[in-house]
């Protein structure tokens, strides 16, 4: 327990909590131009229950920020919060302007949300779903230059054509994720993108979301594998009952004393044997995706994806 | 890609031609078809004015209902949602009621033709966002359509009441159970000319929303995430199906089924995308109630058969017929 308290006042250390620093202005919190998105004593009721309670994030342009949590403990809560989908309280500044202020096209120009899945239930084919991601940005057919790239950087062109409704739940993510691209926004929330792949794919798509924070972006994504935080996460948030437990980059945070207690697990620190994708192949993007990771990581699965 | 493109807009073309080619065939059906014969002289120009009154209504009726059942459709997110089954048909009629009832009563600062529509067109907005404020949190298709049969009921109940009450009165007996059991046979070209305006707009609105109702498809909030102000959406959805609707009611009274039926018929040839959708559902729905108008002149009878009662009994089982394909197709997807 004693070590527990020590990591949590450690992770606390790190996380800018202060009253005085809460009621800072929108303009204050902005500050410096590769800040994409910054919440201040986020908070969140639900039938007059506090769900997210006291919650500080600041994600940068270029950075993947990983929400980690054991299930309940508030991870989509806080994401739909950061997109502005869900009532909240305290400081919600979006590329220097509150959030809250935008309107809904505004909004949707700068940050895109990427659900676990769609609720979409009528048979619109896999390009008129990623049209629709230009909605804020006055439309766009689905045979659009846009509308096509997009497609195209996920690995969806095969199927642009077919029923959203048919393809399988892997595919649909991917459809998902191309419509947030065509969104052109800056700041992109995505909630477990990839609880529904396969290993494979789940790996495709962790590069493809880590060469899109290279051209710029700033992602933040729920993320239920520990090991997926560590390996491709920038920074870590881990939340429990809806409070930070503890944020910071991923060594620090992804560690056995805080996650044991939270869910259950113990961390092996030693080689153990690990999965890396042989090709790209899954993703047309091949080349992007190598070419924008950290350089640490490229050397890393480059040595062991050819082996 | 290339092939699917031009299979859609093969698809496309070949059902405009068809649209356009039964609309025709229609309007001429519907100036030809009845008790009077063309071939005198003396009744020719009548005949074809009263004719052509009732083809211009049942076709902007239809029109205005189909569309408006599309939007209702896309507004629940739910295909099986409709003016009719969803009670605003009955408001607007209670809403009519209500206003001839008043009428001798009340120094309305309209001519009475404009007062019914506006009667009903209030009638409507009310039942269509009470059923909105009832639903708010669920698109659940049974609680969907058991609101809409309770408001529904509610409403013929209370317009019953006001055609009882009326009975006091001759004159406002007569009229306010002409107006309950609905047609286009009494709508003359003042009607249509106050109802073309409303319906056109009421259109207009709908092509206009239809990119924010494609999105809505997917819920409200990944609909909110894209960018669609979703409350404004709602609203301004609401008001336009309720003019639709006020303007069909007032021109042919309680018709069902043209809203849900239509739509059916049409998506799997126009697809589901709104634009696309609302110009062949106005089309088609003109189509379906003008030609339900001509078969109640041809069924031989003692007067003619209530509008409602043929589209009733033509809606309904298509409507089953539709049900039961689209269930088994989700039984066979499994």
């Amino acid at each position: 327990m004693a070590e527990r308290d020590a990591v949590t006042r450690r992770a606390a250390a790190v996380e800018p909590g202060s009253a005085t620093e809460r009621a800072a202005s929108a303009k204050d919190v902005a500050r410096g131009d590769d800040v994409a998105l910054v919440a201040r004593g986020l908070e969140v009721k639900r039938e007059g229950r506090v769900v997210l309670s006291n919650v500080d994030v600041q994600v940068r342009r270029g950075e993947l920020l990983a929400v980690l949590g054991p299930n309940g403990a508030g991870k989509s809560t806080l994401l739909r919060a950061l997109a502005g989908l869900l009532p909240s309280t305290g400081v919600l500044v979006l590329d220097g302007r509150a959030l809250r202020t935008l309107t809904d096209v505004e909004r949707a120009r700068s940050i895109a949300f990427v659900p676990q899945r769609s609720g979409l239930v009528s048979p619109f084919s896999a390009a008129e779903v990623v049209a629709q991601g230009r909605y804020a940005r006055g439309g766009a057919s689905p045979r659009s230059a846009e509308v096509r790239a997009a497609l195209a950087r996920v690995g969806a062109s095969a199927f642009a054509e077919r029923a959203f409704t048919t393809l399988s739940v892997g595919e649909q993510q991917r459809v998902l994720l191309a419509r947030a691209l065509a969104t052109d926004a800056t700041v992109l929330v995505l909630d477990e993108p990839t609880a529904p792949l396969d290993v494979g794919q789940a790996l495709a798509t962790f590069a493809l979301l880590r060469s899109l924070a290279a051209e710029g972006r700033a992602l933040v994504a729920a993320v239920h594998g520990l090991d997926d935080a560590r390996r491709f996460a920038d920074r870590v948030l881990v939340l429990e009952d809806g409070r930070t437990r503890a944020e910071g980059v991923p060594r620090e945070v992804v560690a056995d004393p805080l996650l044991r207690p939270l869910y259950g697990v113990s961390l092996r620190e030693d080689a153990a044997p690990r999965f890396d994708r042989v090709s790209d192949d899954a993703s047309e993007a091949a080349g992007d995706v190598a070419a924008s990771e950290p350089a640490d990581r490229v050397a890393r699965d480059e040595t062991e994806g050819s082996a | 890609m290339n092939v699917a493109t031009h299979d859609r807009a093969g698809r496309s073309t070949a059902l405009y031609v068809v649209l356009f080619v039964l609309a025709a065939l229609v309007a001429l059906s519907s100036m030809t078809v009845g008790a009077g014969s063309l071939a005198d002289e003396g009744l020719r120009e009548t005949l074809l004015s009263l004719r052509g009154a009732r083809l211009a209504a049942s076709f902007l009726a239809g029109a205005a209902l189909a569309v408006g059942g599309v939007v209702v459709q896309g507004l629940l997110r739910n295909p099986l949602a409709s003016p009719s089954i969803l009670g605003t048909t009955a408001g607007a009629a209670l809403g009519g009621q209500l206003v001839l009832l008043a009428l001798p009563f009340v120094a309305l600062p309209v001519r009475s033709e404009m007062a019914v529509p506006i009667g009903c067109l209030l009638g409507a907005l009310l039942s269509l966002l009470t059923l909105l404020a009832l639903l708010r949190h669920t698109n659940d298709a049974v609680t969907l359509l058991l609101t809409g049969f309770v408001l529904s009921s509610l409403f013929l109940a209370l317009g019953s009441f006001v055609t009882s009450l009326a009975q006091n009165d001759w004159e406002l007996g007569r009229a306010v159970v002409a107006f309950s059991l609905g047609g286009v046979s009494s709508a003359g070209t003042d009607h249509v000319l106050f109802a073309l305006p409303l319906v056109v707009a009421g259109i207009g609105a709908a092509f206009g929303w239809g990119k924010a109702l494609d999105l809505l498809l997917s819920g409200e909030e990944e609909a909110r995430s894209l960018g669609v102000d979703v409350p404004r959406l709602r609203w301004w959805s609401a008001v336009w199906v309720a003019t639709l609707v006020a303007a069909a009611v007032s021109l042919g009274g309680n018709v069902s089924f043209v809203g849900l039926v239509v739509p059916h018929v049409l998506r799997p040839f126009a697809g589901w995308s709104h634009r696309r959708l609302v110009p062949a559902a106005a089309l088609g729905g003109g189509i379906f109630l003008a030609a339900c108008d001509v078969i109640t002149r041809a069924i031989p009878s003692h007067g003619e058969i209530p509008l409602g009662v043929v589209t009733g009994l033509v809606g309904a089982p298509l409507f089953l017929f539709l049900l039961l394909r689209q269930r088994r197709a989700e039984l066979l997807r499994g």
